[in-house]
Parts: structure tokens; sequence; C-alpha cells
């Protein structure tokens, strides 16, 4: 590979190029669905290609292409010099980049079983032996279950003297069961949208347990078709690990990632609220709320040696005791925050995306409370679960969630289910109401595999740790439905 | 670039070392190229070739599909190699239908321009610079992009079936930043030739400018000009939580068992239509049959679904011709959506209004309620208060959460220009603008 490599670095320096680097990728890419006892879809994806980004004349510019010969890289680094030179004639400040030191390194996510060693008929029987069970009523119309498995193996090289080799794995699977009755309603496991995705092997799969939880996923499906539906009002709200990943996520994740709140992302994704005036003095939270970044966590989907700038993975606070602390960055821009060194954010989709900001692993350190004691201390609350519906305006302030399922609490006790529970706020007021975390033991990662970003859109993943937390008097029950106006 | 030739080349080779009881395959290839610009400047410029292959096998009552982006003659040999080692593990299907016998496919027409594709990086930084001077000179900061592109599809299996479409699309979208508000706007199209940058940045920096000190706002019922863009997100949420067969069959979709019934207000006629000029579309769906023109909602009463050769088995029908690359779990889809436009111009329906909104887009809308089609999503870019006809002030950002339906039987008025919206996988749906009344904001934002 360094052959290629060297090509790239030095065609780029050659046609004046200030800064090169290359990333070559090997993608292996394996998904499996099942649906009512069929399959789904069963797809096999192995993809190879590369990317050159340069910097000429003070402006970035970027080609990639599928064709890994030496002749190609020289034509992709020439085409990248030529987007590049086009751009810099609408440049009003020149790219610089933060230093960072060259690294010879090899980085391989830890896992214990290769998931593309595994027979696609264990992997189908497992998700079939769970399908079965899920329609042993048959209230259950969809019943689905699903793998994933991810491996990118990818060479980097830099103008600054990096050679990089990563290879990163990531695992995925979740089952669902649709309940149609007068209502509609899904339950997943272990949690929604594909269920719990990791950087580990086949192992995370096995330690699911699917053929365990699927009678209780199937059950609730069906009992949320005719719960009672969540009253709107303003209660205290008690959100699972399985809504707070997600909370996290869109309301703190996006709103920290530097190129947003400059204004970059603002044709598209949009920009924020938290805004660098703010650093360091804004009330993000309640003084419990405490919200790290780190892209060295064990499992976290974001957990990689290096980003894509080459920078080496970090960890630091995002919200520190409630205060906003820091942001998401990359070579390009932490100099605006006057810091000297990226926290390590650039990532980019495969090898044809030029990297951009994104979000790392982001988690809510845990709290001292016991869930039971939490309940238990909670007189009129709603406890909800598992996203369903996630909806915020583009400075991440006005957010909307729906969950799969809810339960009311009356005086300290979890009572009846509620379904199609849902719940709206403004970002920091949600965070400063936060008055209770759990502790450690109740402390998990939730994967988002799909976190979408950028013109052209780019997919990346990261992780959430968190604990489940209480928040006092929030909005509930949005549009909540009258028996038979259906009106909202 | 690849030509016909290339791809067809590619494809018979492929079905050549196939020894399966049936093969198919899709290819898909395209130049992609977008300059994307922020604080007046553009900050990235990138540019892709890609060409993927997608082949599906069918053998001994299984199925599998595997794909890949090497088209050497011994990756297609693995890649067929490695199909075969699968499927053997798998169950046998006795129900699988077998693939599409050979078909005929009616041309579309201008799908294809030449200057789209041969739009280069200049032409858009020159086009890019156009937009931006305007905004530097108002003192207004742009970010957006210029993005052009040439997409091929490419099918053919062994019974015959063989089926290639080439279309071109231009994309410039601005939006003009001045403090805590902005305005947007966008343009799509097939023909770059018809994206005149000044003209869209124009919009956006008005918008923008008319929009500063917007005022407070109380959520509640109001009546709304929808301007198209705003209309956009409502047809997609409809193709994929109503309109395709499998959630209706399902009893999952809002239309489920309303066959025949008045679902939306009499105005109302929405169909599925690759051939409409104003759209972009291919003349066959992803297992090869010809795409149908069909009429889902006509004045206001719900008419049909769209079916893929699996769905319409179990309805005892006939296949529309919107199947998704098989096998899949989520069933047929509508791509090429036509809100049928009336008469009226956004500035009737203003002047028609004697309390209202105008509203630019919507952002981050969002299913609260997949059967009754509640949506949820936040305004974008520009409110503005419309009193006594007249368009009077600027106001902040609030929350709607609206089922469709009620939408749609509140229509008062629909515009008679459209635009044209990217649709998933490729398609395109044209949308004219709204004017509705009793739509329902139930939150507000601080900006
Ligand atoms: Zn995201």
């Amino acid at each position: 590979m360094k052959t290629y490599t060297e090509i790239a670095l030095n065609t780029a320096k050659m046609l004046g190029a200030s800064y090169c680097d290359i990333r070559i990728i090997l993608t292996n890419n394996e998904s499996i669905t099942t649906r009512n006892g069929e399959i789904g879809s069963l797809d096999r994806v192995e993809t190879i290609g590369f990317g050159v980004r340069v910097i000429v004349n003070g402006a970035w510019g970027f080609a990639s292409s599928s064709i890994l010969t030496k002749e190609s890289v020289e034509d992709t680094t020439k085409k990248a010099v030529e987007i590049g030179k086009a751009g810099s004639t609408v440049l009003r400040n020149r790219v610089t980049l933060t230093d960072e030191p060259a690294y010879n390194d090899k980085w391989t996510t830890p896992y214990l079983i290769d998931p593309f060693k595994i027979s696609i008929k264990d992997k189908l029987g497992l998700l079939y032996a769970a399908d079965e069970i899920l329609r042993k009523d048959n209230r259950i119309k969809v019943a689905m279950g699903n793998m994933d498995f991810v491996r990118e193996h990818q060479w980097f090289a830099n103008t600054d003297g990096s050679f990089i080799e990563q290879v990163l794995l990531r695992s995925g699977a979740g089952i669902s069961a649709t309940a149609v009755g007068e209502d509609v309603q899904i339950r997943s496991y272990p949690t929604s949208f594909g269920g719990q995705y990791m950087s580990l092997g086949y192992e995370m799969v096995e330690s699911l347990r699917f053929l365990e939880n699927a009678e209780r996923v199937r059950d609730e499906a069906i009992a949320l078709t005719t719960a009672d539906e969540c009253p709107p009002g303003k209660r205290d709200v008690i959100l699972g690990t399985g809504q707070l990943g997600l909370q996290i996520h869109e309301s703190v994740g996006h709103a920290t990632e530097l190129d947003r709140v400059l204004g970059m992302e603002a044709n598209y994704a949009g920009t924020s609220f938290a805004t660098t005036e703010k650093l360091h003095n804004f009330q993000y939270g309640s003084e419990i709320v405490n919200l790290v970044a780190d892209s060295t966590v064990p499992t976290g989907l974001a957990t990689i040696g290096y980003d894509d700038d080459g920078v080496r993975a970090q960890r630091w606070h995002i919200v520190k005791n409630g205060i906003l602390n820091g942001y998401h960055t990359n070579r390009e821009l932490a100099h605006v925050i006057n810091e000297n060194r990226s926290k390590g954010c650039n990532r980019a989709e495969g090898y044809y995306n030029i990297p951009i900001i994104r979000i790392t692993n982001l988690s809510l350190m845990p709290g001292t409370w016991d869930l039971d004691d939490l309940i238990g201390d909670t007189e009129d609350g709603i406890f909800m679960d598992t996203n369903r519906s996630w909806s915020i305006d583009q400075k991440r302030l006005n957010f909307q969630f729906g969950t799969e399922i809810a339960w009311e609490i009356k005086k300290g006790k979890k009572t009846r289910m509620l379904r199609n529970a849902n719940y709206q706020g403004i970002t920091p007021e949600f965070w400063n109401s936060c008055d209770a975390i759990c502790n450690e033991n109740y402390w998990e990662l939730i994967g988002v595999p799909n976190c979408g970003k950028g013109q052209p859109g780019q997919r990346a993943e990261m992780s959430h740790g968190c604990a489940p937390a209480r928040f006092r008097n929030i909005t509930v029950g949005v549009g909540h439905k009258g028996k038979s106006s259906g009106q909202v | 670039m690849y030509n016909e030739e290339q791809i067809r080349d590619i494809g018979e080779r492929l079905l050549k070392f196939s020894n399966a009881d049936e093969t198919e395959v899709l290819i898909f290839a395209g130049e992609s190229a977008l300059s994307r610009f922020g604080e007046n400047e553009i900050t990235q410029n990138v540019a892709k070739t890609e060409l993927s292959l997608s082949v599906r096998i069918q053998h001994n009552n299984r199925v599998v599909r595997l794909s890949t982006n090497k088209t050497d003659d011994d990756s297609l040999k693995k890649l067929i190699e490695n199909a075969m080692e699968i499927i053997a593990f798998q169950k046998e299907d006795p129900a699988l239908i077998p693939m599409t016998d050979k078909q005929e496919y009616s041309p579309i027409a201008n799908s294809y321009f030449e200057e789209t594709a041969n739009f280069s990086p200049k032409d858009r930084a020159d086009a890019i610079k156009r937009g931006v001077d305007i905004c530097a000179a108002k003192e207004l900061e742009a970010a957006g992009i210029f993005k052009n592109g040439v997409s091929t599809i490419c099918i053919m299996n062994s019974k015959g079936v063989y089926g290639y479409s080439k279309v071109t699309n231009a994309d410039y979208s601005i939006t003009a930043i001045k403090g805590n508000n902005a305005g947007w706007a966008e343009k799509i199209v097939k023909d770059v030739r018809d994206i005149k940058s000044e003209e869209i940045t124009n919009i956006a920096v008005k918008k923008a400018i008319e929009g500063q000190n917007p005022a407070d706002i109380e959520p509640g019922k109001y009546t709304v000009v929808l301007e198209p863009a705003a209309v956009t997100d409502f047809l997609s949420f409809m193709a994929y939580l109503g309109f395709g067969a499998l959630p209706f069959l399902e009893n999952r979709s809002y239309f489920s068992g309303k066959t025949g019934q008045k679902v939306f207000g009499d105005k109302i006629t929405i169909t599925d239509d690759a051939y409409d000029e104003r759209s972009v579309g291919i003349p066959f769906d992803f297992e090869g049959m010809p795409k149908k023109r069909v009429v889902l909602i006509e004045n206001g009463i719900f008419k049909t679904v769209v079916y893929d050769r699996k769905t319409a088995k179990i309805a005892g029908v006939e296949s529309t011709g919107h199947s998704m690359p098989q096998p899949n779990s989520y069933g047929p889809m509508p791509m090429n959506l036509v809100l049928t436009p009336g008469t009226s111009s956004i500035d009737e329906m203003i002047e028609s209004t004697e309390k209202g909104l105008l509203i630019t887009h919507f952002h981050y809308t969002n299913v609260v309620n997949p059967k009754e089609m509640i949506i949820t999503g936040m305004t974008r870019d520009g409110v503005f208060l419309i009193e006594n006809g007249k368009v009077t002030k600027p106001v902040k950002n609030m929350r709607f959460t609206e089922a469709i339906p009620n939408m749609f039987n509140n229509v008062e008025m629909i515009g008679k220009e459209t635009i044209l919206h990217s649709a998933f996988f490729g398609g395109g749906f044209v949308v004219p603008g709204l004017k509705i009344n009793n739509f329902t904001f139930t939150s507000k934002t601080e900006f």
C-alpha cells in the first residue's frame, strides 16, 4: 500500500499542494434481515477504493476512485489538485491545520469472534428461532430480525509523515415485533432501529440472548395496542437508556460539533445554540450533568486509534458539572476556539467522502441512584424507554421525542403501561431539570449506527453511554389523540 | 465515465459466469461532483466516479444477494462462487417468485443533458461566486451547495430482461444568514442551464433580510401558506407510510381498508408517474417490471397503492412496477409522486388570507404515529405572519404536530407552480405549494 500512498503524496507536492493525505479503504459488509420467517434481505458487499485530499492555494480539493492502480492514484491526485485550484477562487481564509505528531502505527478493534467466519446458516438459524417466538401470537403481523457486520481496513498516509493502518470492526443485531389491532405498535430489542451496535465481534450478538427476550418483546407489543394513550400535561420523566442515548446524541452531540457551531452546516444539518462565547460559562445542565466525549472507550462505535485527519483518539469533557466545557473539533477548526490541537473528530464515510466533524462516543457519567429508589422517589411521573421518533430544530433547542413504551409512576410505583408516549422540551431547560442519574450498574453504551450529516450526505456511527435519569416537570403527550376524533 | 456498452459488458460477463437457476444483476454507475460553501467561501469540493453491481441469485428455491465495486473477471467469478456457497446453507422457500421475463420499456424523454454531465468544478465555482457576491454585498453569510451528476441504472437477468436508464441532475441550494436568522432557497433540475444562481440567491437573501428580528408567536391552529419546498416532506412520508402495498396489506397503512373511500379533500389528486416530464424517472423497477402510471388519490378518493410482483401476488392484482431491489423487507414504494397542481399563485394564497403564516420549509420532520400518519417537525429559514392579505412581519420558528389526512382535508388552494424534489432511490416528486387551514403548531423555540 505504501507504493500507492507515496505516489499520491509526491504527485500532490509536485503540483504545489501544501498538504495531502490519502486513505485507501477495503470494506466488507454483511447484512441479514429476516421478516416473518423469510429472508428480508441478505447482502454481502465488498468495496475497495481511495480518496485523496489536498490543500492547494489554501483551499481543499478532494477526489476519489474505486480503481486502485498506480496510474489511477496519480490521476485522482491530479484531479484533487485541479478541484482545489478551482475552489481557491472563492476563498476568504486559507485553510491551516493544527499540528499533530507523525505516527507510524497499526490499530485494530479488539474482538473475540470474527463475524465473517460465522456461517450464514448459524446467523439465520438464530434469527428464525427468534422470529418463531415473536409470531406465536397472530396479532403480531411483522416480526423482524437483523444482523449487520462491517469491517473497514484502512491505510492512511499524509505529508506530515504519518502512515497509519487500522482495522475497525462493528457488529449490530436486533429483533422487533409489530402488533396490529386498533392501533399499530412496535416493540424492539435490545433497542430500536436495528438493535444494538458495538465495536465488537460476533460475541456481541451471542450476548444479546434473543431467544430469552423474544417472548417479552412480543407480549409488550400486543399489550401496547390496547394500552392507554400517554395523557398530555407536565410530568416528571425518567428516561431509560434506550431513549436517553438518543437525547444525548441530538441535544448535546450535534450541538457541540464545532463546524455546526461556526455555521458551516447552516444549509443542511443546521447550526447550534451552543455558540463559542458560551464556552466555560454556559449552564448547559444541572450540576450533576457530566458529558464526556471519548474515542477510546472500549466497544464504542466511534472508538478508533486515529481519526481521518491522522489525529490520535482522545477523551475530554463536553459538559463538566453542568457547564459547557468543550466541542467536537478537527485540525482545520480547532484554532478558532484557540485550541492548538484537534480532538480527533474528523471522520468520513467510505473512501469517497471528505472527512467532516462527527460526534464521537459521548456519554452521560453515572450518578448515585438505584433505579428502584429513583422510581420510589417519584410521586407522579412517567418512565419512557426505547426511541421511536425524534425531531429537533436546527439550532438543537426545541426537541420532541417519542418512545415505544412507557409506564406511569404513581406514588413511587410503576403502574399502567402507556402507548404513544412522547415528550417535548428546550435543550438547556431540559438538562437543567435533571435531578437524578442512576449509578454505574445501570450504565450502558447505546450504539447509533446511522447518524447523517453533510452534503453529500454521510453516515457515521458512535455510542452514547448512560444510565436512567430523571427530568422534572416535562411536557408530555403532545398530539394526544382523542379516542374517536382522529384529530391531533 | 462508463458508457452503455461497458456497463452491458460487465452484466453479460457476470451472467455468463453464473450456473444458477436464475441470475439478476443491477449495476449502478455514476459521476457526481459537489462544491460546498460556508461563510461565503468554498469549503469542500468533491468528485466521485462510482460503479457498483449487485447480483441476485435464485437457485433451488433459495435466494441471495451480493454486491461489489470490483468488475474484473476474477472478482465476478468469485462473487458468483461466494453466492452459491452461501445459498447452499439456506432453507428452501417454495413460494419464491421466479425472476421477471423479458419486458419492453417505454423511453423517458428529457432526462439526460450533456450540459449537466459536463458542468466543471470551475463552472460550479463561478455560479457559487455569483451567489456569494450578492450575499457579501448585503453583509450576509452564505452557506450551500452546487452539485451535478449523472446516474445510470442497468438491470439484466438470465431470462432476457435488459433495462438501461441514464439521468442527469443538478442542485443549487443556498442559506443566507444574518445573525440568528436565515433565508433559504433551492432549485433541483435535470438541465443545469435552468439554474440561475443569482435568482435563487436573491430569494434566500430577501427572506434573510425580511426575517430579521422575528416576533414572538404562540403555538396553536393557523392557516398556513406552504411554499412547495414545505410540502415535500408530507409526500415523502406518505410514500413510505401509506402508499406501499406491504403496510397496506398488513393493515398498517392509513389507507388499509379504505379503497374507494373519500380520504382527502376534493381538490387532491396524487399520482405516481415516472413519465411526467417535470419529474425524473426510470421506466422499469428493480426487478425489471415496466413502471406503470398509478393514480393513488383521485379528487380525494383513495384508489390504490403501488405493487411489486410479490405483494401483487398476495393481493391478486398485477405489479405496478414499483419493486425495490429484491428481496427486501419494506415492500414496493412510489418514487415519482405528482401532487396535481392547482390554479393559484403563492401571492394569491397570501392575498386571500386574513390571518396566517407563510412557511419556507420544514426541518427534521419525523413520524409520531405511522398508521394515523401524524408527523412532527420544525419550521425553518423564514416564517412570516400574514395579516389581511399581506405579509406583515417575520415570526419565530414553531413545531408542528399534525396528521397528514387532516392537512389534506383542509387544503383550500393548490399552487400552479411546481418544484422537482429529489426522492429516495433516485426518484423525484413534483410538488406545488398549498394553502391549508387549521394547521396545528404544538410548541415554539427561541429563534
Ligand atoms: Zn446524528
